[in-house]
């Protein structure tokens, strides 16, 4: 007998509750099968009617029926309960450590607007040497308000010295280039005029060029009192959009003590000889004085001539502006199609950002569950199966 | 003992969403279920047990069955199986399989006189099986699945199915004819 004749004997026999084959051998074999089919065990009345009674009310909950189940699997499976605190605690810790890196990234990029608006200050005021932190002071406040809000607020640091320093000399220097809008190129030259003015500065020299092609520009040689020049900067940084802009400082103190001290020393020597001259017993004697007196004198008006141009250049800061001026169509970003194009864009990266960033977070954590529960899958089949060896 | 297949059949299609639909498949399936549990733990205690825990799962589970994957009937008897291997290695941990004596069949004395001597002979070919081959025979005979439902609760393909049946009937009737 094979495996066809064998299931469909049996199946034969199990529909029809009859062994009705000819062969004597197939129909022996239909006769056990009815046989342990008959000897199956019947369940007990009373287990049948509390049953039915249990399936009519849908299997009402025992109460603490949750304390119990927690309570099997602490006690029946306490691999598994391990399992779960794990793999809660590893979700919670990937959460917490994602979490934080998001908000490291926030202050990231605080900071680097920060570094942004440093930048362009940075090599000239390296150059500076000893001057040059007393110069990075004001720059954060020229940067966006969400960056100085991230830097630590640095010690308050006068105009015109360093910290405590106050009667050092520092010649201060500034370049900035706005790009105004072509036609807009006149009123914003007069109005780099008008905020010189207001911070009493001087314009020492100044152009202006309006013209069709890409020949206008304009620039700027002024002079801005040392005590305004960071509102004066904020000013013109406000005319237009700032291209870049560039902070110098020098510290000019030892050359000023220098220039002091040696004009003080000649007075003091030009005084000794005008009284040795009255004092001078023959004419050649007084001749000699004399000479000395006018060496003494013109080294007098250099020295001051050197102390007034220092103090000529501590007073007032070096301000540079040029205006490059820049098409309208380039500049309006703020308005029409284009700009809404260009907002749709930003916004769509900006949600392809995050929902990377929460890909990157939530897949490991979903390929994790699903392998435990493959795992958990597998192993509770491999545990029952093993009840039957 | 085994009602008929074609009242399971209609009991498999029932929508098992409504309570009417699972208590149709209750109806039509508890005393094979509980003859297939009994069979394989040989415990009267704990094939009540277990054949409760099975309808009480399926109850709770029948949201989750979907037809795409075999019958109702199969799935009620995946669910009475799993059941009733944790309760068969509970039984193994605790040491009191002494179930050889089996003490699940309680016929009448004038059904024993009438067939003592077949049952005989089944109790014995049936204690000759390995616990693979009995599980299938009592899914068969006691839980009266076709070949295709049993293939789905065991996880394995319908040939297979065929093959081992055929083995375990084979090992039965040299059994029987010793």
């Amino acid at each position: 007998m094979n495996v066809e004749t064998t299931t469909s004997l049996i199946d034969a026999a199990l529909a029809s509750d009859a062994a009705n084959a000819l062969d004597p051998e197939e129909r022996r074999l239909q006769e056990l099968v009815l046989a342990i089919r008959a000897d199956a065990p019947a369940p007990d009345p009373d287990f049948e009617l509390r049953l039915n009674a249990r399936v009519a009310a849908g299997f009402p909950r025992r109460r603490g029926g949750a304390r119990k189940r927690i309570h099997a699997l602490l006690t029946t499976r306490p691999q598994l309960a391990a399992l779960g605190v794990a793999a809660s605690l590893l979700i919670a810790l990937v959460v917490v450590f994602a979490g934080g890196s998001g908000g490291g990234s926030g202050t990231g990029s605080a900071g680097s607007a920060v570094a942004g608006s440093g930048a362009a200050s940075a090599p000239s005021t390296a150059s500076s040497g000893a001057a040059a932190p007393a110069e990075k002071t004001p720059a954060p406040s020229t940067a966006s308000s969400g960056a100085s809000v991230a830097v630590p607020a640095p010690t308050p640091i006068q105009p015109g010295g360093f910290v405590g320093g106050r009667n050092r000399k520092v010649e201060r220097s500034a370049a900035l280039v706005l790009a105004p809008l072509r036609d807009q190129l006149s009123a914003v030259g007069d109005q780099v005029i008008a905020v010189t003015d207001r911070y009493r500065g001087v314009v020492l020299q100044s152009s202006v060029t309006s013209a069709a092609g890409n020949g206008s520009g304009g620039w700027f040689d002024l002079r801005i009192p040392t005590a305004n020049l960071q509102p004066a900067l904020r000013d013109l940084s406000a005319l237009a959009d700032v291209k870049s802009r560039t902070e110098n400082a020098n510290d000019v103190t030892a050359p000023w003590v220098s220039a002091r001290t040696r004009l003080q020393e000649l007075n003091a020597e030009r005084r000794g000889l005008l009284r040795r001259l009255e004092h001078a017993a023959t004419d050649q004697a007084a001749a000699a004085i004399r000479a000395r007196i006018r060496i003494v004198n013109h080294e007098i008006d250099a020295q001051t001539s050197a102390l007034t141009d220092l103090r000529r250049r501590t007073s007032y800061a070096s301000v540079s502006v040029t205006l490059e001026p820049r098409n309208r169509k380039a500049a309006t970003a703020g308005t029409g199609i284009g700009s809404g194009a260009r907002a749709l864009r930003d916004s769509l990266i900006a949600s392809v950002n995050i929902g990377l960033r929460v890909l990157g977070v939530a897949l490991p954590i979903a390929i994790l569950i699903a392998v435990l529960w493959a795992a958990r899958g597998w192993l509770t089949r491999r545990r029952r199966e093993a009840a039957l060896s | 003992v085994n009602d008929a297949p074609t009242e399971a059949v209609t009991a498999s299609t029932v929508a098992l969403s409504t309570a009417e639909g699972f208590e149709d498949l209750y109806r039509a399936t508890f005393p094979r279920v509980y003859a297939y549990v009994a069979s394989l733990l040989r415990d009267r205690a704990a094939a009540e047990d277990v054949a409760a825990v099975a309808f009480e799962r399926a109850y709770r589970k029948r949201g989750r069955f979907s037809p795409r994957r075999g019958s109702a009937e199969a799935w009620v008897f995946g669910i009475a199986r799993n059941a009733a291997l944790d309760e068969l290695r509970r039984l193994k941990r605790r040491a009191t399989l002494e179930a050889e004596t089996a003490d699940v069949w309680s016929p009448s004395p004038h059904e024993e006189a009438e067939r003592s001597f077949t049952r005989e002979e089944v109790r014995t070919a049936l204690a000759s099986l390995e616990p693979r081959e009995r599980d299938l025979v009592a899914l068969k005979f006691a839980g009266g699945l076709t070949n295709v439902e049993i293939a789905r609760v065991l996880g394995i393909s319908e040939t297979n199915v065929g093959s081992r049946l055929h083995r375990a009937v084979e090992k039965l009737r040299k059994a029987c004819h010793r």
